[in-house]
């Protein structure tokens, strides 16, 4: 299994998807900066960057993370490059574990990647951050489980599917889904309702749009996220099952 | 080019995602006028609104179907077979930007029937003259986002490539568009001519058009006709451009 993970974290730094996403991601935040900053009225007096700023990009993460998944484990299909570990000798939970692993670390790779560059540049753009280090770590720490849950579902459909293009489809219908119905219940009201928690997007948009939604607290009110991590085991077992299951095609897809 | 839209409608008939994403518009766009209140502000829109912020779900599902549906003659050579047994590339092109707003256009129709529903479900009192012209601006926004996203898939030989484009840049878009919308209102952020501009850049977005429509965000968008005239522009100009590259372009 560490001559996988070592294959598997070697193409994740190649990949160009990988390297892609902080920047997708920053720039929705840097965007969101930006605005602020225009709209001050005395550059003076900096306000100071809000917990949200740094973390805003989590709204289209989903989405992100989709594609991200999609196109990684996608290309191992796409290049029969699965059918070959397997006939070398590799279990298929280690491919799977492995696969699971370089994922989930390439998705907290590029949300601490975004996050850390949107509080310097915040920090320069409009000021002193309006929180503590240890909030900003809480804040990752607690988003984590969340993304870890939806990682793992995506992960999941792509190993399912084994076409890269209708797993990429696949997820991003999911992600927009999800996307929507979240923010459908993300408001003030629902807020400390901890079973919406079971839609991963919905606790992320609390995290995003934390200042818009509470004005004080925000940390203290951010519970952990128990039932994202129930998803994560449940997607978990869910793929690996299947995948001990399926028959792999060893046709490469032609697709780029 | 009746028989390839023939053959394109035959193609969307025997698509599930079209039906799944036909009864999700329907189905989203119940829920969101019937609880009319959005987001993270908690408090009840006029309906009017309400229904303008579930008016981006034909422009959503697009962003996921046209990509897949278009993208697939690509991955299965079949717009280069429509070239060897003689069809033209604008024919082809023709035929499919009329499948694909067919599509936006029935779409639009489940958005506003599932919103009147909603609302009639909700018990609230609205205008049904001042919708009916907020639908058309909705489908001329609509038609000129799936003309993009046309222009796009026809433009790009990869169906995963074409998925990747057309679910990461709307986002984007939108967050633009919002932006720029936002610094229109600011007092002495930018001199006049560059406001005049921005303003401009936001009313020609489909994006912008939906966001400002559906959020209150004082005098940025034009009025209703100039909306529309502007997206059949947007329309005129991503074809022109699609058709172009599409004639250029070696089909392998």
């Amino acid at each position: 299994m560490l001559k996988l993970l070592k294959g598997s974290f070697i193409r994740l730094f190649r990949s160009s998807e990988f390297q892609i996403m902080p920047f997708l991601l920053m720039i929705m935040n840097f965007m969101m900066i930006f605005m602020e900053r225009a709209n001050l009225q005395d550059t003076d007096k900096l306000p100071g960057l809000p917990l949200f700023n740094a973390f805003f990009h989590v709204v289209v993460i989903g989405i992100c993370t989709a594609v991200f998944v999609s196109l990684f484990i996608g290309a191992e299909y796409s290049n029969a490059t699965i059918f070959n570990k397997i006939i070398f000798g590799h279990s298929r939970t280690a491919v799977y574990l492995t696969y699971l692993i370089t994922c989930l670390f390439g998705t907290a790779v590029f949300h601490l990647t975004a996050t850390g560059v949107t509080t310097l540049v915040g920090w320069i753009a409009l000021g002193k951050p309006l929180f503590t280090i240890g909030e900003f770590i809480t804040s990752y720490l607690l988003s984590l489980p969340v993304l870890f849950a939806v990682v793992s579902f995506y992960l999941a459909i792509t190993i399912i599917v084994q076409n890269r293009a209708v797993a990429i489809g696949i997820s991003a219908s999911f992600s927009v889904v999800l996307l929507i119905f979240s923010m459908y219940f993300c408001d003030g009201k629902h807020y400390d309702n901890k079973y919406l928690d079971f839609l991963p997007d919905f606790y992320l948009n609390k995290l995003a749009m934390s200042d818009m939604l509470i004005s004080e607290g925000v940390i203290e009110k951010l519970n952990f996220p128990v039932y994202p991590c129930i998803l994560f085991g449940l997607f978990t077992v869910i793929g690996l099952i299947v995948f001990n299951n399926i028959n792999i095609r060893n046709t490469p897809e032609g697709e780029i | 080019m009746s028989r390839l839209l023939s053959a394109n409608l035959r193609r969307l008939k025997i698509n599930i995602p079209f039906y799944i994403y036909s009864f999700l518009i329907f189905a989203i766009s119940i829920l969101f006028t019937s609880k009319l209140y959005i987001l993270m502000f908690g408090e009840y829109l006029p309906v009017e609104d309400a229904i303008m912020i579930a008016s981006a779900l034909p422009a959503g599902f697009n962003a996921l179907f046209i990509g897949f549906f278009l993208g697939r003659e690509y991955s299965d050579k079949t717009i280069r077979n429509k070239i060897v047994v003689g069809f033209t590339k604008s024919e082809i092109y023709g035929a499919s930007l009329i499948t694909t707003s067919l599509v936006t256009t029935l779409w639009v129709i489940l958005w506003f029937v599932g919103c009147i529903s909603g609302a009639t479900i909700a018990g609230a009192e609205y205008s049904m003259e001042s919708l009916i012209v907020k639908a058309f601006v909705v489908l001329f926004f609509n038609l000129a986002f799936s003309s993009g996203l046309t222009a796009v898939s026809m433009m790009v030989h990869s169906r995963v490539l074409c998925i990747v484009l057309h679910t990461q840049v709307p986002p984007y878009l939108i967050t633009f568009a919002l932006i720029n919308g936002s610094l229109i209102g600011t007092e002495g952020a930018f001199p006049p001519v560059i406001k005049e501009i921005m303003t401009f850049v936001v009313n020609l977005m489909p994006m912008g058009q939906w966001f400002f429509t559906s959020v209150d965000y004082g005098e940025v968008l034009y009025p209703n006709p100039v909306l529309m005239l502007l997206s059949v522009g947007v329309i005129v100009l991503f074809t022109a451009v699609g058709i172009r590259y599409f004639k250029e372009k070696e089909i392998k």
